[in-house]
């Protein structure tokens, strides 16, 4: 991001938020939102409202952009930062009586004690690490809850002893080991996953840390119509689509709370076809891809991008599913 | 002779027409991939995982979520900038 853009940002609250949701929801969040940027009216049509927003608490637009011309953006700033100077002061207050918290978040969810991973995703091209990496990158966070940790560990967990993590694998083979270096794709179904395979070892014991070694591999294959039901995903069309990849790494668990402090994975994977939005325009010719999963320490709870596919107890599902298409075809009212 | 030349242009179109999927799964088995090993983690690691420069964005403090930055922009009176995208712009795209 330009440094001028950083330096801007100072004169601002910035927040940063998923836009689809809030332009079709019904949550009080995405009508304050809708009611801000379509001049106090619910937004009905599909039009993209992404982009960058100068806002106020009143729910004013005071300006927009959608662009990534950075003269543009700064433009745009100082306009908004003018506007605000001159907005009278009951304008920059949320009105009485308005909500603005929503009652469902996919964050909500957030598996506190768990395993939360932080996965990226890059092309690779056949010189591998001889090569220069690709600017084709994509970040997604993997969540697994304390009581799918604790299932998945044998205990006691002494060195030596190996095991299978079948069901992580699944998740990440499901999930997070798919092609959005470019864009957003789609998951895939269990049924199409035709080989998942993650071997843990304890290989040492350092205190009351049990160093595990990984090695793995994965095969999905989607191939045919769409498996996963109405949601948010349902593609228009069938794309035939696969990958398939080799997995390395190693993790720390403590043996006395069975918890996992460390945990790295590695995966190079071969991908063919395309899918919907994933950037590959027409091209569905095969290519390489480079997976590195981390154990997050930041506390960051953005959502998993599939996490409403996740299919858990602990995921809490919306009363109103997010494929809804409008506030009209659900019929609510403009409350 | 005309129609020679028109046969010229276009066999090589026919040979250019996207295979079918199941060709292209067995295209994508002949590209190698690399060994790994356990020694080679740290490298890996600095190989793929975003640059400094390509987490630029997180040189802004943002919030994560619209609600929150509405209610911060008005406890601190400052304007709101929102980024909004189609998947969370902080990643999960």
């Amino acid at each position: 991001m330009d440094p001028r853009v950083i330096a801007k940002a100072e004169s601002f609250v910035c927040a940063a938020d998923e836009v689809w949701r809030l332009q079709r929801g019904s949550e009080a969040d995405c009508v304050f939102f809708q009611k801000a940027v379509n001049q106090g009216e619910r937004i009905t049509d599909r039009g993209t409202r992404q982009g960058t927003w100068i806002m106020t608490p009143g729910g004013g637009v005071l300006a927009r952009v959608n662009s990534r011309n950075i003269d543009d953006v700064l433009a745009t700033l100082e306009r908004g930062l003018q506007a605000w100077r001159e907005l009278p002061a009951d304008q920059k207050r949320v009105p009485e009586g308005v909500k603005l918290e929503p009652q469902h978040r996919w964050e909500h969810s957030y598996p506190q004690g768990g395993l939360v991973l932080e996965r990226i995703v890059r092309e690779l091209d056949e010189h591998a690490l001889s090569g220069r990496p690709s600017a084709r990158w994509n970040r997604d966070m993997c969540w697994f809850s304390k009581e799918e940790v604790q299932a998945m560990l044998p205990s006691p967990l002494r060195p030596g002893s190996s095991f299978d993590l079948s069901e992580l694998a699944r998740r990440l083979a499901r999930f997070h080991l798919v092609d959005n270096a470019r864009g957003q794709t789609l998951p895939f179904a269990e049924s199409e996953l035709q080989r998942v395979r993650l071997r843990a070892e304890a290989i040492a014991k350092v205190g009351d840390t049990i160093v595990l070694a990984l090695e793995g591999e994965t095969l999905a294959r989607a191939k045919g119509p769409w498996l996963l039901g109405q949601n948010l995903w349902k593609p228009e069309a069938e794309l035939a689509h696969g990958i398939e990849t080799k997995l390395i790494g190693r993790a720390n668990v403590d043996g006395k709370s069975g918890a996992f402090t460390d945990f790295e994975l590695l995966g190079v994977a071969r991908r063919w076809g395309r899918t919907q939005n994933n950037g590959r325009g027409k091209n569905d010719e095969p290519g390489r891809l480079a997976f590195h999963l981390l154990i997050d320490r930041s506390g960051t709870r953005l959502a998993p991008t599939f996490i409403d596919l996740y299919d858990r107890p602990w995921v809490r599902l919306p009363e109103i599913p997010g494929w809804m298409e409008s506030p009209a075809e659900i019929g609510l009212g403009d409350d | 002779m005309v129609r020679g030349m028109k046969l010229g242009l276009f066999l090589p179109l026919l040979f250019v027409a996207p295979l079918p999927t199941s060709a292209q799964e067995e295209l994508a088995r002949k590209l190698s991939l690399p060994e790994l090993s356990q020694m080679d983690l740290p490298r890996w690691r600095a190989f793929i995982r975003p640059t400094e420069k390509e987490r630029g964005y997180a040189g802004v403090r943002w919030l994560p979520d619209f609600a929150s930055g509405i209610r911060r922009s008005e406890a601190e009176q400052k304007p709101l900038l929102f980024w909004a995208m189609n998947g969370h712009p902080l990643g999960c795209t």
